[in-house]
């Protein structure tokens, strides 16, 4: 340990007491704690705001897919029976809800393909390519990316999800499955297909770079 | 790529998020000590994942969720105080295939119910209707009976033939007139036991006129019949010559 850090003690915090925590926080929110609400709304925008970019791609469709999700969890709270995490309940709502949005969507606006200036305008650049990459370098990573963000895209959505859940938000197997309403084997074999696809546009800007 | 690699393949992914079972996980790191193909797929598996770690959108608009829960809670809290019926919505929200084969399996019950009411209390059809030509056209088209008479010799012997017209369900007793489908003669008193199953009724001779036409028909052509029969020399008949055919119909008899 470095010389002259302090360690500050801290209260250990358990998994259970994490459980216990969510729980007694659904309960209050289904006695119409509107206090309670707005704490689980703040724990959860994030991260539910993110899954639903990352699964539809547009900003505002996801903040306003995020807004469905939590009106729904409040709705159907009562129904919670702790059988999992809540942070996994609320993943399968969001799941549910940008399924059933994305299928009217993508026949209404995203038939047209992202084009790179799109993915940098929404993404950024990859932080790496900022703080080291030659400008060229920095071009050619952008596109790739896009690439293979066009890639996910154009994946079915069964496939989408998985690999979202798993290369962007973590999930173990066991969860993604939890989330999805699925077997974890349904579930490796999702991930294989969609690492499948996507490979495929890695490896195309992979030839064209050679 | 080396002989076995298919076998790893489905591992590399496992492998890379850490879901590997131990034994498998020493099986692969070993395979891919050795092959350089399995390897790259592998650093693939892990540049994709980096990738979409790396560039996955995200917003930092500052402000993003100003107000966010605020106004989730507030919207919320109006539902909850809003109608019955948008609560009734809300409730069967989520539920629409459940209502849509809900609502096809009642729209099939009523409409078979009533086009069974239709058909069993309905006023019958008329004769120039669709329905009354589509019945006629599948109903048998009648029997056809041809008068003839023995080439060489057209002043006796007419007989009456039942030619086959196609069509199934003729009655028994025309089936079974004068002469068979076989052309089998019939003899004198088949011809007896038919002319009185065809004019009794409930045991009792009834006249000619009370007949139907198509019976009143039979009948003639079964007198016919057993006149010629007494009257005939046992000459055998081979061929005829056709003065008349007759087509019997369920209504009419149409001659051509």
């Amino acid at each position: 340990m470095a010389a002259g850090t302090t360690v500050k003690p801290v209260r250990a915090f358990t998994w259970s007491e994490a459980g216990t925590t969510d729980w007694d926080l659904v309960q209050q929110c289904i006695v119409g704690d509107e206090a309670a609400c707005a704490r689980l709304v703040t724990d959860y925008q994030r991260m539910v705001y993110q899954l639903a970019l990352h699964l539809l791609g547009d900003p505002q469709e996801a903040m306003d897919l995020s807004q469905e999700v939590f009106l729904r969890v409040f709705r159907t709270l009562p129904q919670f029976r702790g059988q999992s995490s809540l942070r996994t309940w609320i993943y399968r709502i969001v799941l549910n809800q940008a399924s059933n949005r994305q299928r009217w969507w993508r026949r209404r606006f995203r038939s047209h393909q992202v084009a790179l200036e799109e993915h940098v305008e929404n993404h950024g650049e990859l932080p790496e390519n900022r703080r080291h990459a030659m400008p060229d370098q920095v071009l050619q990573q952008n596109e790739t990316a896009a690439r293979v963000w066009r890639a996910l895209s154009e994946l079915p959505f069964d496939q989408r999800a998985a690999i979202v859940l798993r290369e962007i938000d973590g999930l173990s197997y066991e969860e993604i499955a939890e989330s999805l309403g699925i077997a974890v084997g349904t579930v490796k074999s999702r991930l294989a297909r969609a690492r499948v696809n996507l490979r495929g546009a890695l490896r195309g800007s992979s030839e064209r770079e050679g | 790529m080396t002989l076995g690699c298919d076998a790893y393949g489905h591992d590399l992914g496992p492998f890379v998020d850490g879901e590997l079972d131990g034994g498998r996980m020493l099986r692969l790191t070993r395979h891919l000590e050795e092959c350089d193909a399995c390897a790259a797929a592998l650093e693939e598996v892990q540049q994709l994942g980096r990738i979409l770690r790396e560039s996955s959108p995200v917003d930092a608009r500052p402000g993003r969720f100003d107000g966010f829960a605020a106004g989730v809670v507030a919207r919320s809290v109006a539902e909850r105080s809003m109608s019955w019926r948008a609560t009734w919505e809300r409730a069967i929200d989520g539920w629409h295939w459940v209502i849509v084969g809900g609502g096809s399996v009642a729209a099939t019950f009523i409409s078979t119910s009533l086009l069974s009411v239709i058909l069993a209390f309905g006023a019958p059809h008329r004769e120039d209707s669709l329905s009354a030509m589509v019945d006629n056209l599948s109903a048998p088209a009648g029997f056809l009976f041809v008068y003839a008479s023995p080439a060489g010799d057209p002043g006796q012997d007419v007989v009456m033939l039942q030619v086959e017209n196609g069509r199934p369900a003729a009655p028994p007793l025309i089936s079974d007139l004068v002469v068979s489908r076989t052309n089998t003669p019939a003899t004198e008193a088949e011809l007896v036991a038919r002319l009185q199953e065809l004019i009794t009724h409930d045991g009792r001779v009834i006249s000619l006129d009370a007949l139907t036409p198509e019976r009143r028909l039979v009948a003639e052509a079964l007198l016919d019949e057993i006149t010629r029969l007494r009257a005939r020399t046992t000459q055998p008949t081979r061929s005829f010559r056709v003065h008349e055919m007759r087509l019997v119909t369920g209504v009419s008899v149409k001659r051509s």
